[in-house]
């Protein structure tokens, strides 16, 4: 393993915020490998995160980067990734950030297949405050606000990105770091938007109210529940959640198998090169010269 | 040319090459305009899925390079004030265009009203400055626009423009310049070793040098509490110099922004000599009974009270119209107002502006609010009704004209 | 108001291109110098169909109110465009509506001076159906005389370019329009600003 990521990493910061047994460490020490095995220059990646355990990611990284508001990565990044196409942006939102308060961004971003590489943290609740349900919560777990069970469903985030049209969806766990690293560098060579989940447990809240286990019981269950597309129970196209089965009535434990792997692969073309096109249309018909009424 | 339009074309002066936006009426035709001139410029059009991403979106920009802008009405600007605290407090360059309608929530969707006054200047939570420029003809949706593009760089601040449905979708005569007649500004950059660059280390004037994404200085911007080179911190020390320089970097900049127009009319103003070039008047002589009457209006508004004076030219009268409505031009309203007997407030809401109004004039003189809250335009003979009780001198009422329902 | 200030309103269907007529009057008048001021609105949530008008203020001096007040001229090209404006006229204010469209109105001040004249079925017959507000555009001024009809032509022209045609021959259809319409017992719509 090289140790190369470390040129992104601020050691000035560390240590780290996060929990012991967390997942995030783990992620962002894959995103930054992923990062300097494809040799990219700090000068030219921005990183946008939310607000949440993951989205204070950004505090160790020492690419650009923008610490923006509950939900609003995804905005953030479109508004860099839109004016400057060439850098590589990527937005760290955890399943609060992605899944819930910002899921409008969330689809659209994967509808208008913007070119943003999305590393999202599901961790099935909301760490930062308190272990809250979020969108990916699954019915019947017990979090700080459904202490007799969960009454609604959770998201199965990469089913939603592909309904959506992101053209690289895919999905690991935090056990899984090389698949992980692989995935994410995948993600950033993709034109498109493209769309990483992580399943990464939370043996601080969700962990603890829902009767998991220890930390280590729980990266043994990521571990043994995970199933790579093509194995055996991981056949399915786009997967499913961490938390539920499509086919399955909603249940309180988490799913028995998390498939993992590269999930969707489209070649739609991505946002910048059909607004590439817009501009060359405009400049053709001489949209950039006054065609005001009644000046 | 329309309002809207000109807006646009202001935008456009001053270099703006970002928009992103949601539609709303009545503000819709700057987003259309925008759709077909930026692409063709090398700029970007994006419409949003909404005006909270649409304001995130112009804080990405801006730290990219941009100059960005959005264009929204009420309902929009409400969904913006989450993402207007962000550009605040990464001290992002950015101009949010409010064509302000009736209200509160989906309201009277084509009707005019002002009464996003005090969203603009307290919208967002937290302590924070607000700039927001207030047009009054459509010439001005052109300058102001250009002046807040400006001053947003040259403050590293988001800076409002508030028109209003009547400005926004009125056509008059605007002579534009060439684009080689406007002066731009273009916000401070860095300079000297990029290891070095602190993106919120203040300048002189309260302002730090704002680097652009994929250039060498390498930065990180953040919506907690930073220190000067934008790392999050907590101590109150930090914290409190933070807030406060937000507000001092603005304060600092006061004289850049555009400064109120007075016009004095009557027969008093023959005596003092009527300036309407905006500077501060010399105090007249008494000359006559009625009172001294000093109106105080903005944007569409100041057009109706504009027009009581063409109308009544027998009385002293003098206009104080803000083109800048945040930070309120107080000095100059404190020093017209101990030569007049009586301030009225004209505005297209249920009296917010006369709220600062009166704290500016510090019970020194009445202050009366001729204030209109129903969708429809100030009338000249409203304001007229409004000055017969206060001023003294036997004024009779007009027959009430309405405006088009 | 001052004398000198001239206000009028075209109301319609949208669609008809009312509010582009009152733009033109608009750019008329400061093709001569004058000032001139012009506001729209639109009823409904499409252009076609729904309650459609243009307001145009023109004066030799400073307008500062921009809206309508009272109008020294209306045109109303459907029933609901002069139902909903009755309240801005005034004796002596110049009404001129489609006589197919909109009926004699029975309840109007005597004191107005009301053309009922048939404006859409002649731009039809002309097959310059598109043009109608042009048309009415010359109606008005041709009543009026609010503006020169050299001004008018001078903004078609820069406005359509080479495809002016239509609506140069439909300002003149207009303006021959009026010279046919009977001439009223006061004439207060007249007189320039």
């Amino acid at each position: 393993m090289s140790l190369d990521y470390r040129r992104y990493l601020d050691e000035t910061a560390l240590p780290l915020m996060w929990c012991p047994g967390c997942g995030d460490g783990t992620i962002l020490k894959a995103l930054l490998e992923a990062f300097a095995s494809l040799g990219l220059e700090r000068e030219r990646v921005v990183v946008v995160t939310g607000i949440g355990c993951w989205g204070k990611a950004d505090d160790y990284i020492r690419t650009n980067a923008i610490h923006g508001t509950h939900g609003r990565a995804l905005a953030v990044a479109t508004g860099v990734k839109a004016y400057r196409p060439d850098l590589t942006v990527v937005a760290l939102m955890g399943d609060g950030d992605c899944a819930t308060i910002g899921g409008n961004h969330f689809i659209h971003a994967a509808r208008r297949n913007i070119g943003i590489t999305a590393v999202v943290s599901n961790n099935l609740n909301y760490g930062m405050t308190g272990g809250q349900f979020s969108g990916t919560t699954p019915a019947g777990s017990k979090t700080s606000t459904s202490p007799y069970g969960h009454a609604e469903d959770g998201f199965d985030l990469c089913r939603l990105a592909d309904a959506a049209g992101a053209n690289f969806v895919a999905r690991t766990t935090a056990y899984h770091y090389r698949q992980m690293v692989r995935l994410i560098k995948e993600a950033l060579l993709e034109p498109g938007f493209a769309m990483v989940e992580v399943a990464s447990p939370c043996p601080t809240y969700y962990g603890r109210l829902n009767r998991q286990g220890s930390a280590r019981e729980m990266w043994r269950s990521l571990k043994d529940r995970a199933r790579s597309v093509g194995e055996e129970g991981g056949e399915a196209r786009t997967g499913v959640a961490p938390g539920q089965r499509p086919d399955e009535e909603p249940r309180s434990k988490p799913a028995d198998v998390i498939v993992t792997g590269v999930l969707v692969r489209r070649t739609r073309p991505d946002f910048a090169a059909r607004y590439s096109d817009v501009c060359r249309r405009a400049m053709k018909e001489g949209g950039g010269e006054a065609q005001l009424d009644a000046r | 040319m329309q309002g809207n339009e000109a807006v646009l074309e202001g935008a456009l002066a001053a270099g703006a090459r970002f928009y992103a936006g949601y539609p709303i009426t009545p503000s819709s035709e700057i987003a259309e305009l925008a759709s077909r001139r930026l692409p063709a410029l090398g700029g970007v059009f994006i419409q949003m899925e909404d005006e909270i991403g649409s304001m995130a979106a112009l804080v990405g920009a801006s730290l990219a390079g941009a100059k960005a802008f959005t264009a929204t009405s009420g309902p929009g600007f409400s969904l913006m004030q989450e993402n207007i605290g962000l550009a605040v407090m990464l001290e992002t360059p950015c101009v949010v265009i409010d064509v302000m309608r009736s209200g509160p929530s989906t309201g009277l969707a084509t009707k005019p009203a002002q009464a996003d006054v005090m969203q603009a200047r307290w919208g967002t939570h937290g302590d924070h400055p607000a700039v927001a420029l207030v047009p009054a003809s459509v010439s001005e949706c052109f300058w102001l626009t250009v002046a807040a593009f400006n001053l947003a760089e040259r403050m590293r601040t988001p800076v409002f423009v508030l028109s209003d449905e009547i400005l926004g979708h009125m056509r008059e005569r605007a002579e534009l310049p060439d684009a080689d007649e406007v002066e731009v500004w273009e916000r401070p950059r860095p300079s000297g070793d990029p290891e070095g660059y602190h993106p919120y280390r203040p300048g002189p004037d309260g302002v730090p040098p704002l680097a652009s994404f994929g250039g060498p200085y390498v930065f990180h911007a953040t919506s907690s509490m930073h220190d000067e080179r934008g790392v999050s911190a907590n101590d109150a020390a930090t914290a409190g110099a933070t807030i406060a320089r937000l507000e001092a970097k603005v304060e600092n900049l006061r004289h850049l922004l555009p400064s109120p127009e007075v016009v004095r009319s009557g027969p008093w103003s023959e005596v003092s000599g009527g300036d309407r070039s905006g500077g501060r008047v010399g105090a007249g002589k008494r000359s006559r009974g009625p009172a001294r009457v000093l109106l105080v209006a903005f944007g569409s508004s100041a057009r109706s009270a504009r027009q009581v004076m063409l109308d009544h030219t027998d009385m002293d009268l003098t206009l104080f119209r803000p083109r800048t409505l945040w930070p309120f031009p107080e000095d100059e309203l404190r020093a017209l107002v101990h030569d007049h007997d009586v301030v009225v407030v004209v505005e297209m809401n249920r009296g917010q502006l006369v709220r600062e109004v009166e704290r500016v004039v510090g019970g020194g003189r009445p202050v009366v609010s001729a204030a209109k809250s129903d969708g429809e335009i100030i009338t000249p003979g409203e304001i007229w009704d409004s000055l017969v009780e206060p001023v003294s001198g036997g004024i009779s009422r007009e027959p009430g004209l309405s405006p088009l329902p | 108001m001052p004398a000198s200030r001239w206000e009028a309103v075209l109301a319609g269907e949208g669609g008809q291109g009312l509010v582009v007529g009152g733009v033109i009057l608009g750019e008329a008048a400061v093709e001569e110098g004058l000032q001139a001021v012009q506001s729209q609105w639109v009823l409904g949530s499409a252009a076609r169909g729904s309650l459609s008008r243009s307001e145009v203020v023109v004066s030799a001096g400073e307008i500062a109110f921009p809206r309508v007040l009272r109008a020294r001229a209306l045109i109303a090209l459907s029933p609901e465009a002069l139902k909903r404006h009755l309240g801005l006229l005034a004796p002596g204010t110049l009404v001129i509506v489609d006589s197919d469209r909109v009926p004699e109105p029975a309840d109007l001040d005597p004191g107005m001076d009301v053309r009922s004249l048939p404006i859409l079925r002649e731009a039809e017959s002309l097959g310059l159906g598109r043009s109608v507000n042009v048309l009415a555009l010359g109606v008005l001024v041709g009543l009026t005389g609010v503006v020169r009809p050299g001004s008018v032509r001078t903004v078609l022209a820069r406005r359509f370019g080479d495809k002016a045609g239509p609506n140069l021959r439909a300002f003149r259809a207009g303006m021959e329009l009026a010279a046919g319409s009977s001439s009223p017992p006061s004439s207060s719509g007249q007189a320039r600003p």
